[in-house]
């Protein structure tokens, strides 16, 4: 395995740098140019291409190099030298910049065995902590696995993983069951090390640390992490989570074609996509208190819930709008997507679609029956992402209907919502897919600015906040969504408008979708009041006054349709129901 | 302003170099220049994942750290089925034996682990052509002549037949009258695939494998069941085959020819049919990764033209409404029946 050099982070000390960030994701890859502009940084301009990492490129650098080809064409700004380099610093005839810098995701997941003693214990936490990383699960092994260890064994090296992780048992609790699960492993290792040592790292208890080194040390790439239940009421995620973020940079981003090159022209440390979208999250989570971001990309689906002070991330590459598509109706039913059509379809016909769709994930809809079946078959990803990130992270309790905690700003990045021909569409699908209650505003990522600008945030806040606040996000509108069970037909609230233009008066009834006028842009007072048990956040029945911004959707949107969603058995209903959800937020 | 799209390998005659792997390290069978047929086998190693545990602590009663000393037999020692592993002498005496002939793997807290004796991992050739290279230890690369299709799905699975067009047309689809005693060994070429008791009685068959325009999902599923390859060179659903292909295949009829169904879709590897031809003064091998060029021939991936085929007629870099509402760069197609379509380039796919 190659390794790089550790290079300085370059500190920046005047103002009116220039910065090319690249998004080199599975499918696509993004390249924006951010500027200074009247003394403060805007995003200048973006360009998005396929990615040439596979065959017959092999080769990362090439998409970059046309990406960063398109950008000059838009702003008519020299930034590659006549051999395809980026020309750095800036020359005084204008050409070049200051700063490059890459998020990556483009590389298949690290190949991950777990092996753990209890499956809602040691385990659950590994999967807890190993999710907010590029992971793939390829075999499992506990006490609770009914295989002789022989086959297990055997189960191990035939899926060549590229990381092995091992965790279990409390500090000081009982040994032996787990020193077996090590056994397998270190028989698993020796066979591996014939062709290359593999990667374990071991999270377990503690007074086992010795002895698993002295096993495993000969014949794998070790690596210790604190217990990730020292106790049985504590869970330590950081120390794995840092350890696989570490090896994925390592095994996967290291070995993707042609990212030498590139990191040369690094100035940043490269950071994998999920977590610099993290890191945007939680700088507006800063701002705005609670923050919901979801990614959902080619080959994985990312949710970030961030508060100050803490970030809950989840990454799922057996979900995505690529090839994980083919495998979608493993998680869920074909059922569960048709329902989101407006106009009826047969089963065949969407199971042939997702596969096809695996097999060309680059494609655009072009008819508004594909659009409408893409979009549905994202709000069953959705969904299935929500309901394991909600059971791991214990959002919702037993029997509840998993949904994610109340927030006040929803983050949205990926190309089924940035190539969405009219917002409303996006607003409804992801109230559809998440079904959250209370109020909150959505931030669509157009552009596919946030994961790139999040590789600057430690290292450059100015430049992420001034690019930020001059708005490079779509914002699509604020959300009411009240939660409570009524009757269709029967009022849910009473709402009144004002705005400096104009004042109005109305009210929603259950089972309703409606947006109330507010102008892009323009500030209204916006006084709510739920009637009798409905609850909008502040408790049943407790309404508020709040000003509000109106957005791209035509103004405040308010889903009194209930939660969870009921919509009728009859497909002829269902579809029409759905167009007519559809038409009134102008999708 | 360059534009990459995806491009689909359909030749009727290149240069074909093909890499044949093992799982992991092993033995090279054929020498860098020698000529190998489809049966042929280039490379193997011996498969080291079955393994048998003793406990010899407890057979011997003793505790775990005991037992090393205890042990007749050092680690990778061959062993076999009753050989003595390890004794303890004395009025107790009791002695552990070997259950199955292989290697002894380890002794670890007291278990003995012995790896049983290997079965050998073969890998054949697949397709005549001549060693030009081995790939380290793991394999080699052959090199051959002929015709060279890209699939779009295939079945993981690999093998090697003569080629039989079953369907009259790009569209027929496979029945079960037409698989009679004369399919056994060969691949065969429909249209479409569209029932499952079909693909299981092509097994009874013993067909070698079947290359098809299409078939349903469900069938996918079904299909990695079976022991032949199936390659899919259009889509899944109901699609046609092309008739590039189609008319391909039908000059080739009778060739042997070799199904690569299993393939590595994270690296961007495809499915691939290779038929073999002596070579020509003018064989090449083909590059895939150019830009998209006015006049190329390209077949469209998306409803509403989804399989129709054309040439780019013109290229705009700038986005394009399309009839949903969004917006997208690409290329006007005109198609084989005169009619000019926009496509954006990710719906577009470059025929080379």
């Amino acid at each position: 395995m190659a390794e790089l050099e550790e290079k300085p982070i370059q500190e920046i000390d005047d103002l009116e740098k220039s910065f090319v960030l690249a998004d080199i994701g599975t499918t696509n890859t993004t390249v924006i140019l951010i500027d200074t502009v009247d003394g403060s940084y805007r995003l200048v301009a973006c360009a998005s291409v396929p990615t040439t990492a596979r065959l017959p490129w092999l080769d990362v650098m090439t998409s970059v190099q046309q990406g960063i080809g398109r950008i000059s064409e838009i702003t008519g700004r020299k930034l590659l030298n006549e051999r395809g380099h980026l020309i750095r610093p800036p020359r005084k005839d204008g050409s070049g910049v200051d700063h490059f810098a890459m998020v990556v995701s483009a590389p298949s997941p690290l190949k991950t065995v777990l092996v753990g003693l209890y499956d809602e214990m040691s385990l659950a936490s590994l999967r807890k902590a190993l999710r907010t990383i590029y992971v793939q699960e390829v075999e499992v092994v506990s006490l609770a696995d009914t295989r002789p260890e022989a086959k297990q064994i055997t189960a191990v090296i035939q899926s060549r993983p590229d990381l092995i992780t091992i965790a279990g048992g409390t500090d000081g609790g009982a040994e032996e069951r787990l020193l077996r699960l090590v056994e397998v492993v270190v028989i698993a290792a020796m066979v591996l090390s014939n062709s290359q040592l593999p990667h374990v790292l071991y999270a377990g208890n503690l007074k086992l640390r010795e002895q698993v080194r002295e096993l495993l040390e000969e014949n794998a790439h070790l690596h210790m992490a604190n217990n990730i239940r020292p106790d049985l009421a504590t869970e330590q995620l950081d120390d794995v989570m840092r350890l696989a973020e570490e090896l994925y940079e390592d095994i996967k981003i290291q070995n993707l074609p042609g990212i030498h090159e590139l990191s040369e022209w690094a100035g940043f440390p490269t950071l994998p996509t999920a977590r610099a979208f993290a890191h945007i999250c939680h700088y507006y989570a800063g701002q705005e208190q609670r923050v919901l971001g979801i990614d959902l990309g080619s080959n994985s689906t990312t949710l970030v819930m961030a508060q100050a002070g803490q970030v809950h991330l989840s990454v799922r590459t057996d979900l995505g709008m690529g090839e994980p598509m083919a495998h979608l109706l493993r998680h869920t039913a074909v059922d569960n997507i048709m329902r989101w059509l407006p106009d009826e379809m047969d089963e065949p016909d969407v199971a042939n679609y997702l596969v096809n769709k695996s097999l060309h994930p680059q494609t655009i809809p072009l008819t508004e029956a594909d659009l409408h079946l893409e979009q549905a078959a994202a709000r069953a990803m959705l969904h299935c992402a929500l309901q394991s990130t909600a059971v791991e992270w214990h959002w919702t309790s037993n029997g509840q209907a998993p949904h994610a905690p109340a927030f006040d700003r929803l983050l949205v990045h990926g190309a089924v919502f940035a190539r969405a021909p009219r917002p409303g569409q996006v607003m409804l699908l992801l109230l559809d897919a998440l079904q959250p209650t209370g109020i909150f505003s959505v931030g669509l990522d157009q552009y596919g600015v946030l994961p790139p600008l999040g590789v600057l945030a430690a290292h450059q806040p100015l430049v992420v906040v001034q690019t930020l606040a001059a708005g490079v996000l779509s914002e699509l509108g604020w959300v009411i969504a009240p939660a409570g069970k009524g009757q269709p037909g029967k009022k849910v609230l009473d709402i009144v408008i004002e705005s400096p233009t104009a004042r109005f008066e109305g009210e929603i009834e259950f089972g309703k979708i409606e947006v109330f006028p507010i102008a892009p842009g323009q500030e209204a007072q916006v006084m709510v009041k739920p009637i009798g048990r409905f609850d909008i956040g502040f408790g049943p029945g407790q309404g508020k006054t709040l000003t509000l911004t109106g957005g791209l959707v035509g103004g405040l949107v308010i889903d009194a349709r209930g939660r969870p969603l009921t919509l009728p058995r009859d497909p002829h209903d269902r579809c029409s129901l759905m167009r007519k959800w559809q038409w009134d937020l102008g999708g | 302003m360059e534009h990459y799209t995806r491009t689909t390998i359909i030749q009727p005659h290149m240069k074909i170099r093909r890499e044949r792997v093992l799982p992991q390290s092993g033995e090279m069978i054929v020498k860098i220049g020698t000529e190998v047929s489809p049966g042929q086998i280039v490379a193997r190693t011996p498969l080291q994942t079955v393994f048998a545990i003793v406990d010899a602590g407890q057979i011997l009663d003793v505790s775990p750290e005991k037992v090393n000393a205890l042990m007749e037999v050092e680690n990778n020692a061959a062993v076999d089925e009753g050989t003595v592993l390890a004794k303890k002498k004395g009025l107790r005496a009791r002695q552990v034996l070997s259950p199955v002939a292989g290697k002894l793997y380890d002794v670890i807290n007291g278990r003995i682990f012995i790896q049983q004796t290997a079965e050998w991992v073969e890998t054949p050739a697949l397709v005549s052509g001549k060693v030009v290279s081995h790939v380290g230890d793991r394999g080699v690369v052959i090199e051959t002549y002929g015709a060279f299709i890209q699939g779009i799905w295939g079945s993981r699975k690999e093998n090697h037949g003569k080629l039989k067009i079953i369907s009259r047309s790009n569209n027929g689809f496979l029945a079960k009258d037409q698989l009679t005693d004369d399919v056994n060994k060969h691949i065969l070429a429909v249209g479409r695939l569209e029932h499952i008791e079909v693909l299981h009685l092509a097994q009874e068959m013993a067909v070698a494998g079947i290359i098809a325009g299409s078939m349903t999902a469900d069938l996918c599923d079904a299909a990695y069941q079976l022991n032949y390859p199936i390659i899919l060179t259009d889509g899944v659903g109901k699609q046609s085959m092309s008739p590039i292909i189609f008319n391909l295949l039908q000059q080739v009829e009778g060739r042997e020819t070799s199904l690569f169904a299993n393939y590595d879709a994270s690296r961007g590897q495809r499915p691939e049919i290779i038929i073999p031809e002596p070579a020509t003064p003018s064989s090449e091998a083909v590059q895939a990764n150019k830009p998209l060029q006015i006049g190329q021939k390209v077949r469209l991936l998306r409803a509403p033209f989804v399989g129709q085929t054309g040439e780019v007629a013109e290229i705009f870099t700038l986005s394009q409404l399309l009839a949903t509402g969004a917006k997208a760069p690409g290329a006007n197609i005109r198609l084989a029946d005169g009619q000019v379509v926009f496509t954006p380039f990710a719906n577009v796919d470059v025929i080379i």
